[in-house]
């Protein structure tokens, strides 16, 4: 029984890890490939090559520290993209751009190939592809004919709407997008929907109206339960705190030292009030009474330990 | 020659980078504004808080310089653009938030509740700004960016500005801060034109007090309150709510302290200084910059006027003794305390014994509730 719980849970571990492993494969894409770059973007040293977008279209991170990306059917594991590298840790919905000038000791997206490279034609069509650490599993490439290429205009995968899908149709992009969603929805927006149906903006505003006095409504209500509830059931503690000190207790005591003086300010304070002698102020005045609002945190006698006494 | 030569390109090129070379009549507008901004604030104390940064900030950012240098607020890597992506991101905004959340006492609010509907009735100048911009040929979304000046909530507005219409973000934030400031100016000419004088004199019951254990539950029922309706005014309301909690809990006194105080100040600083910064005249002054202006002013009326006129209807249903007086009706916007101010005064000129303060606080911070729920619903549906 117990060797049959083993087998069952060995099972289901390397079920699971190959679960992972395969989703990991499935969310990464070449999302996008400019062969002629002559006016988009520039790399770090300033110049214009080739590029192509790798994307993470899963829901969680993929480090594609290890892969290979190669333009040689025959060579999977052309270039090694470095592993320690933390830009290579791609976040959900992230893209990072590889750029293929054949100089990979300018950085780690910098491929040692180019793509317009004529040695390693399948055919007419030139090749691009990404494969996982181990150079066998092939992970997504993309064929293109080179002699057909323009300048600056690029191919990359469009999606639907709200929906990436890794073998959506490659489509050519007048205006290359590098990090940037390759196809804008040919679709309205939500806004535009909004401003469509709503020209005037009536609908938005007496549906958001409504809102704002419901929920305000809400709020009114339960805090006007909620007091009366307080007012019959409140506990003493919070009456007597909040509400007025109890009588016996401001006749019993005196004035302690510096409360004549508050009764005076006040008193003082009222006077020029209503006989307009006030000066004018920007904010109203308040009188601390000093209370002790230290935390334990701040309380010297909490953070220090006591000196021990000799006997 | 050529060792003079040599000096002689050397000062030429350094005057090409001077201020001078490369000032517009734009930048020289855009500073005359923000040194007026820096004159009503210091000397007329009008909003000094805000109107000193933010002036200050127009005439960091409208120095004019050769670009390229990373000196500019949107010039990639500038030390400006990182203290700008506080506001880009919409991370400055909700801390302000939490700052006010544990500055306010809402304890007007717990003690009167009906008064909150006031608040939402203010809420109208936000919508009739945004229909007004629709009609001027703003995009839906540029609309909702606009209207919410109406909210008179800076932070608000940067917020959801910097969400819907990132473009328009300088003249949006710059307009409600300006609005605020003139609360007093705008308010009161339109509370005395709505009124008669028989409703300003009108005394209000004084509220009830509230208990500690009543203010500590406001914040959390009214975040799930809040929030379960309008998840997208998280941000907003999350931190509002959370500060308040921090203040009215009674054991963290300290981060209550911290967030009103020294977190709140520097988050202003920073906030005024990059929004004032970003009006560079290049992006500033524009047609659509005065228009987004003149619907701001219209925001303001909008919503002191409906306000007012809320509580006047009101007034027909309530029997003589439980009647409100109008002149709180105008704190619904949420300009905390100006607002609340505002109908202090008026209802103190027209009688020395009628104090309206702490009953127009209730509106006033059913206001800010108000604001940040409608933004939440202009960015659910246009965002």
């Amino acid at each position: 029984m117990a060797k049959k719980k083993v087998i069952f849970i060995l099972l289901m571990v390397l079920f699971c890890s190959y679960g992972i492993r395969a989703q990991g494969l499935s969310d990464i894409r070449i999302n996008e490939i400019l062969v002629y770059n002559e006016n988009t973007c520039v790399d770090n040293y300033g110049e214009h090559c080739g590029w192509f977008e790798i994307y993470n279209l899963g829901n969680r991170t993929i480090n594609i520290g290890g892969w290979f990306v190669t333009n040689d059917i025959n060579n999977s594991r052309k270039y090694r993209i470095p592993k320690n590298d933390p830009n290579t840790i791609l976040s959900p919905g992230e893209r990072v751009l590889f750029y293929a000038d054949g100089e990979s000791s300018r950085g780690t997206f910098h491929v040692n190939f180019t793509l317009t490279d004529t040695d390693c034609l399948i055919g007419d069509s030139s090749y691009l592809a990404i494969y996982d650490q181990s150079g066998k599993v092939l992970v997504d490439s993309f064929l293109y004919s080179l002699s057909s290429e323009k300048a600056d205009v690029s191919w990359g995968k469009k999606d639907d709407e709200g929906w990436k899908d890794k073998n959506a149709e490659w489509v050519i992009l007048p205006e290359p997008t590098p990090q940037a969603e390759n196809v804008k929805s040919s679709g309205e927006t939500r806004a535009e929907a909004i401003g469509r149906k709503d020209p005037y903006g009536l609908i938005i505003t007496l549906t958001c109206m409504a809102v704002v006095f419901i929920i305000l409504f809400l709020v009114s209500v339960v805090f006007k339960y909620t007091g009366k509830y307080f007012q019959q059931h409140g506990n003493k503690k919070d009456v007597k705190e909040t509400v007025k000190p109890s009588k016996p207790e401001v006749e019993a005591k005196p004035a302690a030292g510096g409360q004549e003086e508050e009764i005076a300010a006040i008193a003082m304070a009222l006077h020029m009030y209503f006989n307009d002698m006030h000066e004018v102020e920007a904010t109203g005045f308040c009188l601390n009474r000093g209370l002790n609002q230290h935390s334990a945190w701040e309380n010297k006698s909490m953070i220090f330990r006591k000196s021990p006494i000799q006997k | 020659m050529g060792f003079l030569s040599t000096i002689s390109e050397n000062i030429q090129q350094f005057l090409s980078f001077t201020g001078f070379a490369n000032a517009t009549s734009g930048h020289i507008i855009m500073i005359a504004i923000g040194l007026l901004f820096v004159y009503l604030g210091i000397a007329k104390k009008w909003e000094p808080m805000l109107l000193v940064p933010i002036g200050f900030g127009m005439l960091i950012g409208n120095i004019p310089f050769m670009p390229g240098f990373q000196i500019g607020i949107y010039e990639d890597g500038s030390v400006l653009s990182y203290l700008y992506l506080g506001v880009v991101k919409g991370f400055y905004p909700p801390l302000i938030f939490l700052g006010i959340g544990a500055m306010t006492d809402f304890s007007a609010l717990i003690s009167n509740p009906k008064l909150v509907l006031i608040g939402a009735a203010a809420q109208f100048g936000i919508f009739g700004a945004y229909i007004a911009a629709t009609l001027l040929g703003f995009t839906p979304a540029e609309a909702g960016a606009i209207g919410i000046i109406g909210g008179a909530d800076g932070p608000t507005a940067i917020f959801l500005s910097s969400k819907l219409a990132p473009d328009l973000m300088g003249a949006i934030a710059v307009s409600a801060y300006s609005y605020m400031a003139l609360v007093p100016v705008i308010q009161q000419p339109i509370m005395k034109l709505l009124t008669t004088d028989k409703e300003r004199r009108i005394k209000m019951k004084p509220a009830r007090t509230c208990t500690q254990t009543e203010k500590i539950i406001f914040p959390i029922v009214g975040l799930l309150l809040t929030t379960f309706l309008v998840p997208s005014g998280l941000p907003l309301l999350g931190m509002l709510f959370f500060g308040n909690l921090l203040k009215e809990s009674g054991v963290t006194r300290r981060l209550a302290n911290t967030a009103a105080n020294s977190l709140m100040d520097i988050v202003t600083i920073l906030l005024g200084l990059t929004v004032g910064a970003s009006t560079q005249a290049t992006t500033f002054l524009t047609s659509k910059s005065i228009l987004i202006f003149g619907l701001g002013a219209a925001s303001f009326v909008i919503a002191t006027t409906t306000g007012v006129l809320f509580v006047k209807f009101w007034n027909l249903f309530l029997k003589e003794g439980n009647k409100i007086n109008p002149l709180i009706g105008n704190a619904g916007v949420s300009a905390v305390p100006d607002a609340a101010r505002v109908s202090q005064e008026v209802g103190l000129h027209y009688d020395k014994t009628n104090y309206l303060l702490m009953h127009a606080m209730a509106p006033n911070v059913a206001g800010v509730i108000g604001s940040a729920v409608a933004a939440g619903m202009l960015l659910g549906f246009l965002g």
